[in-house]
């Protein structure tokens, strides 16, 4: 037998953010299979998997990335409905310009008149104009078209369900009809009894790969196990979010059931809480269906509290989170992962809309396990209260200015910041006690760590074996060259931080 | 790639239904349609003539037949440019479904603007005969379908050009309307380029769409061909083709998944 259709290695992939050319959503990772001629390959998995684009590369329409598509035949789509009609022409009309489109002649299409208006069942329609037909007319004008073009290869996208039950029998009739005269087909549905009663083999998708394959119904049954539950499903990757609390038991637990309410799997999502020791009341919050780890232990630096939760936490995702946030967007989680997914090598600094600081400051960083470990302290054990935000934000400005942008601000996932400034919260003690000016210099004096950071990121991003071993510059630790004139950073960030410090310093002495 | 490939006849047969279909829509009330089209055309000359002419004073003889014989050729490359600027965003399904010879879209844009200009020529040349000073000429035998062959393969490049753009960077369809007032004057229809000082005039001669719409105001009202004007166009018409043609061969692959 041959092969109808073979894909060899096909990868696929769309811009993820259009700020960001480096991110991209892979579609189609490395997909391979082979549709003998006369048979039927259903196609099925989860929203999103990349079934259509898989359709839109065997058709010709969405060139792959790498990898071979072989079409031996003539392939006609039906990949979205009403596509190629023009509203004001009559039906007839439109059957010879879709005809076109599939590359019949005027003539063929003719001959096959007849034959097509009585199989959508529109022949007393068949002269009126096109916007005058209901969805279902035109759905089966569009299946008898294909049908009875000289296609031999049939590729059919979650459109047999439109029309009536009686209308998708006599589908289902029709494509049989073709497969017995040697057509062949690829069917993707959600429909999974359609892909049983009418494909040989399946693929099953998942994020871009083929996660398994074989006869048909033996594929449509694991998938159905799966999605009740019994299996892996999507990227399972764990996210961890570290919340230093004091003194604010409920706050906190306002935090915890807005991650626990909003999250699409919160099986995969723990918190690592450190509270004080004699902050009693926080020592045993937790919520029913949350992973929730609670440190115990002095009262010690906010780089500390941090870098302890760090240590105990195990997600590949790992967000910087606070006692006072309300979790407002669904599926946050999600979004994340893929968003992880995107940033293949796993370096990027993102952030969510905290509703106050929003695009300016990454408040809730949010890093890949991969970039804490080559940060090596991502959350440094010195501050003892604030700028680690600032922190992250300026090792990944460093990588910006060397071509890499990788902070991305994901504005629609909403974590709102019940700042006491935003009116949303009270000014308590946690505010109140806290030093106000006391880690400005820690950040100019760690200017050169973030420097080698900034080398290091790079260095994983390239992966190179034999990367040169640059030697990296010092630079006087004060306030001047550490910022307006350090020269690994953007312009317009040098100058931020400068005038922000300059302000600080003259209201550390006001106040 | 997998798309099987087309028989010119079938693109051709394609190019005809599209156009028939466009033409047949927008001609429905049949005679007052083609009324209203040509209509319009003359409505512009009319509101140039009332400003130019009986405001503005415009010392000029025969103003009006050079008006008319302008404002039908531009006429036909302004819309074609215009509606085919939207023509892959319009289509979008039907480019997303083709994965075939997109460039098809646009040529029937022209085309259709095209047979617009071929069924307004009778009565402009009864307009340009009627006030008796520029009698009809035996040379636009070869000089009209000269000049409609020249048109054509001057505006398509453009037309695809403004197609291919506009599927790339979307705002295109916006400015174009302004690019082509701003160039409509500095063809320019509405006064000869004798009344424009002469520094500025200079560059206004560079402008091969000027060169065009010389050609066609000397053939139509003088029964002259201009040939060096001629020749400059089709210069021009070579140059846009084969730049546009290498962009269409890098982008037009792509142009089913950015509309």
């Amino acid at each position: 037998m041959t092969a109808a259709i073979r894909c060899k290695g096909l990868w696929k992939s769309y811009r993820a953010r259009p700020e960001m050319p480096h991110a991209r959503r892979w579609a189609l990772r490395g997909v391979e299979l082979e549709v003998p001629r006369g048979r039927a390959l259903g196609v099925i998995g989860p929203g999103g998997s990349g079934k259509t684009t898989l359709l839109s590369t065997l058709l010709g329409v969405a060139p792959p990335d790498r990898g071979e598509v072989s079409i031996d035949g003539r392939p006609a789509s039906l990949l979205e409905l009403g596509a190629g009609f023009r509203g004001h022409l009559s039906g007839r009309e439109n059957v010879f310009l879709y005809g076109a489109v599939l590359g019949m002649t005027i003539a063929e299409m003719r001959s096959r008149m007849d034959r097509i208006a009585e199989f959508a069942e529109i022949e007393g329609s068949l002269d009126r104009p096109l916007r005058k037909y209901s969805a279902g007319m035109i759905a089966r004008l569009r299946f008898a078209i294909i049908l009875h073009s000289r296609a031999d290869i049939l590729l059919i996208d979650e459109v047999l369900t439109v029309g009536d039950a009686r209308f998708q029998q006599k589908c289902h009739a029709a494509l049989r009809d073709f497969k017995a005269r040697g057509g062949t087909l690829v069917l993707v549905s959600h429909d999974l009894s359609e892909i049983e009663e009418l494909c040989d083999e399946a693929v099953c998708l998942d994020y871009g790969r083929v996660v398994d394959a074989g006869p048909a119904r033996e594929v449509v049954s694991r998938y159905r196990g799966r999605i009740a539950g019994r299996g892996p499903r999507g990227i399972d990757v764990r996210i961890s979010i570290l919340v230093p609390t004091r003194g604010r038991a409920e706050l906190a637990r306002r935090f915890l059931e807005s991650v626990l309410a909003r999250s699409d799997r919160p099986e995969l999502v723990e918190v690592v809480l450190y509270a004080d020791e004699d902050d009693k009341p926080s020592h045993s919050l937790s919520v029913d269906g949350l992973d929730v780890k609670t440190i115990i232990g002095p009262r010690v630096s906010m780089g500390e509290y941090n870098s302890a939760c760090f240590e105990r936490s195990r997600g590949e995702i790992v967000i910087l989170g606070n006692d006072d946030v309300v979790i407002q967007t669904r599926g946050w989680d999600r979004k994340l992962r893929e968003l992880h997914a995107a940033m293949h090598d796993g370096v990027y600094l993102a952030y969510p809309n905290d509703l106050f600081k929003g695009k300016q400051l990454s408040a809730f960083p949010i890093l890949s396990r991969r970039t804490c470990e080559t940060l090596g302290e991502p959350f440094p054990r010195a501050y003892r209260g604030a700028f680690i935000d600032y922190h992250l934000l300026d090792v990944f400005k460093r990588l910006e200015r060397r071509g890499h942008p990788r902070i991305v601000y994901l504005e629609d996932v909403v974590f709102e910041h019940m700042h006491y400034r935003t009116g949303k919260g009270d000014f308590d003690a946690v505010y109140g006690q806290r030093s106000r000016f006391g880690d400005d210099e820690t950040f100019i004096r760690l200017r050169d760590e973030r420097s080698a950071a900034a080398h290091r990121l790079m260095k994983t991003m390239s992966d190179s074996a034999g990367g040169s071993s640059e030697e990296i510059p010092s630079v006087k630790s004060d306030l001047l060259h550490t910022t307006l004139l350090d020269r690994e950073l953007p312009g317009s960030w040098r100058l931020r931080l400068y005038l922000w410090f300059l302000a600080r310093r003259a209201a550390s002495r006001v106040l | 790639m997998s798309a099987p490939e087309r028989t010119p006849l079938q693109l051709l047969q394609f190019l005809y239904l599209l156009a028939r279909m466009e033409l047949k829509a927008r001609y429905k009330g049949r005679f007052l349609g083609y009324l209203t089209a040509v209509g319009l055309t003359f409505g512009v000359a009319f509101v140039f003539w009332i400003a130019f002419k009986v405001i503005m004073n415009l010392d000029m003889p025969n103003y009006s037949v050079f008006l008319v014989a302008g404002l039908f050729p531009w006429a036909w490359f302004n819309l074609a440019v215009v509606s085919a600027t939207r023509s892959f965003v319009a289509h979008a399904p039907l480019v997303k479904e083709m994965g075939f010879a997109h460039a098809i879209l646009p040529l029937s844009n022209v085309v259709q603007e095209m047979l617009h200009f071929l069924l307004a020529l009778p009565l402009v040349l009864a307009w340009i005969v009627f006030p008796g000073d520029s009698p009809p000429s035996v040379h636009w035998i070869w000089q009209i379908p000269l000049l409609v062959a020249l048109q054509l393969v001057f505006v398509y490049p453009l037309a695809l050009g403004a197609a291919l753009a506009n599927a790339y960077v979307r705002d295109i369809e916006y400015w174009i309307g302004v690019v082509f007032v701003l160039l409509f004057f500095a063809t320019p229809m509405v006064y000869p380029i004798s009344r424009v000082p002469p520094p500025l005039a200079r560059w206004f001669e560079l402008n091969p769409v000027h060169a065009l719409m010389e050609c066609w105001r000397a053939s139509l009202i003088e029964g002259r061909f201009d040939a060096l004007h001629a020749a400059y166009a089709a210069a021009f018409a070579a140059v846009a083709g084969i730049i546009v043609f290498v962009l269409y061969r890098r982008l037009a692959p792509r142009v089913g998944e950015v509309v």
